[in-house]
C-alpha cells in the first residue's frame, strides 16, 4: 500500500501544468470606437490618428492611403504527464483597415470579425 | 499469493505506467492555431465586379494587401500547426541518460486572394485549402522539455512583419538592397507564408 502511495505520489509530483499568454501590435482603441463613428467622405487622416494612434503598417496605393491596424494575442496551455504531453496555443488577430483618398479623407473602414477583448 | 493481490487493479495500472515511463520518453501533442478559420465557400458568391468595400465587409481586413500596378490585391489566410513528438530511449549505460526525440509538424493551410482593379472591382478571386508537411527534427537533451523540433517558425513568425517596421532599417545588407522589391511593404505584391526565400524577389537575399 505505501510502494502505490509512492508510485502515485511520484507520478503526481514529475507532471505539472502551465498557462501563458502575451499581446503583440498596437492597442486596439478601435475596439472603443463604434464604427459609424468612422464616416465615409468627412472623417479624416487627423482624426483616425488622434483616436486610435499610429497604425502598424501605412500603405500607399496608387491613389489612396491605407492604415492597418494590427494586434495580436498568443494564448497558450500546456499539460505534462511525462508520458503524455500536450501543449495547444491559439493566436488570434484583431485588425482595423482605413482606407483614405489623396486629400486624406476617409473611403471604407473594416473591422476584423475576430476581436481581442480589452 | 500476495504478490499477485499487489500486483491487481490500480496496481497494475501504476506498473504499467512506470513501464511506458521506463521504455519510452513519452509522447507529446502541439498544437498551434494562428488566427481563426476562413469562409472558404463564401468565396464563389463574391461576385466579380463587386467593389473592394464589399469584400472587406464579408471579410474584414486583410491578412495581407499590396499595390499592384492599375489595383490591389487582398490575401487572407489561416494556418493550424500539428507536431507529435515520440520520445525514446537509447541503448546503453549512458543512453539512458539522455531524452531523444523525433518531431514531425503538418500544416493546414487555408487561404483567399481577391484582385482588384484600379477602380477597386473585383477582378478575380479563389479560394484553397491544403495540408503542408512542416518538416520533422530529432533531439537529444539532458533535462525533459516539450518544444518544437520541426520548422514551423517560418508560418509563426510570417504575421510579425507589421509589428516590425522600424527593425527593417537594421536589416543585413542584401535585404537592406532588395528592400525595393520586398513583400512586406504591400507596395510590391504579397506571398504566401512559408513560400521558399529560393524564389521570386527574394533570391537577392539568399547568403548561400
Amino acid at each position: 500500500m505505501t510502494t502505490r502511495l509512492f508510485h502515485l505520489s511520484f507520478l503526481l509530483l514529475i507532471s505539472g501544468c502551465a498557462n501563458y499568454g502575451s499581446v503583440d501590435g498596437v492597442d486596439n482603441l478601435w475596439r472603443e470606437v463604434p464604427m459609424e463613428q468612422f464616416e465615409v467622405g468627412i472623417t479624416t487622416q487627423t482624426d483616425v490618428l488622434e483616436m486610435l494612434g499610429p497604425p502598424s503598417q501605412l500603405i500607399k496605393l496608387d491613389d489612396q492611403v491605407v492604415f492597418y491596424y494590427l494586434a495580436q494575442q498568443n494564448k497558450g496551455s500546456g499539460v505534462i504527464l511525462i508520458v503524455w504531453n500536450k501543449v495547444d496555443e491559439k493566436r488570434q488577430y484583431d485588425r482595423a483597415i482605413f482606407f483614405f483618398d489623396n486629400s486624406g479623407v476617409l473611403q471604407d473602414v473594416a473591422y476584423s470579425k475576430e476581436a481581442i477583448a480589452r | 499469493m500476495r504478490v499477485s493481490r499487489y500486483m491487481s487493479g490500480s496496481g497494475r495500472a501504476v506498473s504499467a505506467l512506470f513501464a511506458i515511463t521506463a521504455l519510452t520518453s513519452g509522447c507529446a501533442y502541439l498544437e498551434q492555431d494562428l488566427g481563426s478559420p476562413l469562409a472558404l465557400d463564401q468565396v464563389e458568391q463574391t461576385e466579380a465586379g463587386s467593389h473592394y468595400s464589399e469584400v472587406l465587409t464579408q471579410f474584414g481586413p486583410p491578412s495581407t494587401m499590396t499595390a499592384l500596378p492599375g489595383g490591389l490585391a487582398f490575401q487572407y489566410e489561416y494556418i493550424r500547426l500539428v507536431e507529435w513528438q515520440w520520445g525514446l530511449i537509447l541503448p546503453g549505460e549512458i543512453g539512458k541518460w539522455i531524452k531523444a526525440v523525433y518531431g514531425t509538424a503538418n500544416a493546414d493551410i487555408e487561404l483567399m486572394t481577391f484582385i482588384f482593379d484600379a477602380d477597386g472591382m473585383l477582378r478575380s478571386a479563389d479560394a484553397q485549402q491544403w495540408t503542408a508537411d512542416a518538416g520533422a527534427g530529432f533531439s537529444f537533451s539532458l533535462i525533459f522539455s516539450v518544444g518544437t523540433l520541426t520548422d514551423i517558425e517560418r508560418y509563426t513568425e510570417s504575421s510579425q512583419a507589421a509589428h516590425n517596421w522600424g527593425v527593417a532599417l537594421t536589416a543585413p545588407p542584401l535585404d537592406t538592397l532588395n528592400v525595393r522589391n520586398s513583400l512586406e511593404t504591400g507596395l510590391n505584391g504579397f506571398e504566401l507564408t512559408a513560400t521558399t526565400p529560393r524564389a521570386g524577389q527574394h533570391t537577392l537575399e539568399l547568403k548561400n
